[in-house]
């Protein structure tokens, strides 16, 4: 059987592609490596989901090898299941979008043009996008009307144009507590954002509205109201899906790739022929998957003749802080307020996208405020130091952990500001380390600049200052280097110069006739928010081009 | 000297990942595990306000982590490893098992304990387990009658699992 499109993974990046191409008549086909859980599956399950990593491969059958770049300019390897570091999001039908928080930004314009508004930065790779916001505007658009994105438009210093002048969808429902937060911006001029969310508030697009089940993030959703690119996308597609499909090669001629191999779930070998393949396994897996299909015609990995595949790789950098909110400094109503579970602690800040400090021109970020997660298991653990930092057991133990679960709250927060693209952050595959089909695994070559923590403690204080001025005590933080394993992209750069990098402007490769890459790795840099908004506008602007292709072939 | 340093190396072995864990005779594995009961009330001890192990079940539930396939074989490992250097302890302290010891002696061995690495992380650990027996649903086999949940005024996500799904 001969499909027009093959996509390989089934997230945010794959989705659209099948949605759009399939519901216009298409036959396609969508290979996901993960299991297909619907809806009455997916429960709140800490053990399974938190504690235990359902979602994700056991490191010993499927890992990552790291080669952390130091400051003295060696390397430390860390071999993932040794160390237990893992870099998988939710390998499932709709992938790691069927996990996240929803919270949605839209890129800014001056994103697009990185390099142009602030000139280069030494040792980083940054460049401009071949393509500016006005051709992304209607996509995020239609992202707001298909995925479903509630929200409320307020003026801010660094609000994007919008297209439409409101959300589709009105916020979903707020704890008071953002009340106060309110109040302090206000005191301190900063602008409160209610942060968008791919959260339908109510019953609409054939899915229920959210149920507030306290458990969002990390958690499939029972309702649907969460905007996975399966709930979403996949189950109102007419895509064929193969679920348990692990992708391990694709096969190529000189111009275009013929088969994608794959394993199944008792690992038998299978192949499957498309006029177009689509891959979004996520940035790394993308990748890797490219560098594992070597051939005579491309001896270093698919689409790679010009040895740009796996590079750039970046991350959201930045990092989280907390405020806790204890009872002794508040009345009865505020704490009732403060311990009503489910309603949103949507706020966000953008005050600092872009800075000045000592006459020099920063791009700054995003910061967004939300309740600690309500993972019970989780909170109760966190309270096994004191403040000295010793280990209690015993009545204290007890006595502490619930003061601190039945009489405070955390606030927390998350700094995202730009991993600057370098040399030394990329994605290769590990001579020595095989998955259990005997593949190579993925290498994440590891480095952050130093500049990405000067901005992310800038952001933090900021962060500080409103969690000082609502009364919070215990305030800490912390920025680092470390790379958030779920906001990951790069590896295959869309640009116009095939020199610099894999994809043309509409996200197929330079090298070859028939392949598109639709997941985060065509992103040169990240902008300084979470990037789910952006792969899901990018995929529906390339279904586009795609459709325009398969239609004019099939007239002619 | 000879103790001390069979110890480290043991540590060191385990920290490797290379699984040591043998098959043990049902004598020893019956103290093995009216040890870590023990020591599971020394860390979490009966109290009128809190949750109780047997109310929580915490020892069984241990014991089904010990099966558990997303569990790794170290983690495993380690657990049975930490009873053996904590027994080690009680007899370089005082020439005797833990399990015999008094109150306040077996206090005095955690407190030696968690002065070293592989002793904090131990207690961690067991402290951890703890805290899903009295925190987990109740479909684990842990917090019965959701006296956890309750202790905390916890209210539980929905939809609730029916089943283990590890
Ligand atoms: C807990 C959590 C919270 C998050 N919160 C937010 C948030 O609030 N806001 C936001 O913008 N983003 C958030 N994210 C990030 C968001 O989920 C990702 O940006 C987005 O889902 C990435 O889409 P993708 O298509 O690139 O990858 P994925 O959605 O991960 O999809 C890739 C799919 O490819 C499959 N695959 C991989 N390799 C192969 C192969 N060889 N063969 C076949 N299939 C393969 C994988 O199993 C996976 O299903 C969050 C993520 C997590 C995990
Ligand atoms: S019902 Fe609402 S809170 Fe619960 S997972 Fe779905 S979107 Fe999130």
């Amino acid at each position: 059987m001969m499909y027009d499109v093959c996509v390989i993974g089934s997230g945010a990046g794959g989705a659209p592609i099948a949605y759009e191409l399939s519901n216009a008549g298409f036959k396609v086909v969508v290979l996901e490596k993960g299991p297909y859980y619907s809806e009455a599956d997916f429960t709140k399950d800490e053990i399974a989901v938190s504690r235990r990593d359902l979602y994700t491969p056991l490191l010993k059958d499927e890992q990552h090898v790291i080669n952390e770049r130091l400051a003295d300019g060696s390397t430390k390897r860390y071999v993932g299941s040794e160390y237990h570091w893992s870099f998988w999001n939710g390998s499932m039908v709709g992938g790691s979008s069927n996990l996240m928080s929803g919270f949605f930004h839209r890129l800014k314009p001056n994103d697009f043009r990185l390099r142009s508004v602030f000139g280069a930065i030494e040792g980083a790779n940054v460049v401009d996008w071949p393509i500016d916001y006005k051709v992304l505007e209607p996509y995020y658009s239609k992202v707001e009307t298909v995925i479903g994105v509630s929200g409320r438009v307020v003026k801010h210093p660094f609000a994007e144009p919008r297209s439409t002048a409101t959300f589709p969808y009105k916020s979903v429902a707020e704890n008071g507590v953002t009340r106060w937060f309110d109040k302090a911006c206000k005191d301190l001029n900063y602008s409160s954002i209610p942060t968008p969310r791919a959260i339908l508030p109510y019953n609409a697009l054939q899915r229920q509205g959210c149920s507030y089940s306290n458990f969002c993030g990390s958690y499939g959703c029972a309702t649907g109201a969460k905007g996975s690119a399966r709930a979403a996308l996949l189950e109102r597609s007419q895509a064929e899906i193969i679920p348990n499909a692990f992708v391990f090669r694709l096969e190529s001629n000189a111009t275009e790739v013929i088969q994608a191999h794959y394993y199944d779930r008792d690992k038998k070998a299978h192949t499957l022929k498309a006029k177009i393949f689509v891959l979004a396994a996520q940035a790394v897996e993308s990748s890797r998957l490219l560098l594992n299909s070597k051939s005579r015609y491309f001896p270093k990995g698919l689409a790679n003749n010009g040895s740009q595949v796996g590079k750039n790789l970046i991350f959201s950098a930045g990092g989280a802080g907390k405020g806790r909110f204890v009872f002794e400094k508040l009345t009865q109503k505020q704490r009732q307020e403060l311990m009503e579970p489910g309603l949103f602690f949507n706020r966000s800040l953008q005050d600092w996208y872009e800075y000045e400090r000592e006459g020099k021109k920063y791009k700054g970020g995003t910061i967004d405020f939300l309740f600690e997660h309500a993972n019970i298991i989780a909170r109760a653990t966190r309270e096994f130091y004191n403040d000295k930092g010793e280990l209690l057991w015993g009545e204290a133990l007890q006595e502490k952990i619930h003061r601190k679960l039945t009489t405070s709250r955390v606030l927390t927060f998350e700094v995202f500001n730009d991993w600057l693209p370098t040399d030394y952050c990329s994605i290769g595959v590990d001579d020595a380390v095989k998955d259990k089909y005997g593949v190579p695994v993925g290498v994440i070559n590891l480095y952050a600049h130093p500049h990405d923590v000067k901005v992310g403690e800038f952001l933090a204080q900021k962060a500080v200052s409103v969690l000082e001025k609502m009364g919070a005590v215990e305030i800490s933080y912390s920025i680092s280097s470390s790379p958030p394993p779920n906001l990951v992209a790069g590896g295959c750069r869309f640009g116009t110069d095939a020199k610099t990098s894999v994809l043309d402007v509409n996200c197929k490769a330079h090298e070859l006739e028939n392949l598109y890459v639709t997941d985060a790795s065509f992103m040169p840099t990240g902008g300084s928010v979470p990037y789910t908004w952006t792969i899901y506008a990018n995929a529906f602007r390339v279904a586009e081009v795609l459709l325009k292709r398969l239609q004019s072939t099939k007239t002619s | 000297m000879f103790l001390t340093s069979k110890r480290l190396l043991l540590k060191y072995i385990v920290w490797l990942g290379i699984s040591l864990a043998v098959s043990r005779p049902l004598h020893a594995e019956g103290l093995f595990w009216q040890t870590i009961a023990l020591v599971q009330q020394d860390l979490f001890p009966d109290q009128h306000t809190v949750p109780t192990l047997q109310e929580i079940h915490a020892t069984t539930y241990l014991q089904r982590v010990m099966h558990e396939r997303r569990v790794t074989q170290e983690q495993k490992d380690f657990i049975r490893n930490g009873e053996r250097w904590l027994n080690e302890t009680a007899k370089e302290q005082y020439d005797k098992h833990y399990v015999v010891l008094s109150r306040s002696q077996r206090q005095k061995i955690l407190h030696v304990i968690s002065k070293e690495r592989w002793g904090e992380q131990w207690i961690t650990t067991l402290l951890t387990y703890i805290m899903e027996a009295m925190l987990c649903d109740p479909v684990y086999g842990g917090n019965s009658k959701e006296v956890g949940w309750k202790w905390l005024q916890h209210h539980s996500g929905l939809p609730r699992p029916k089943k283990m799904l590890v």
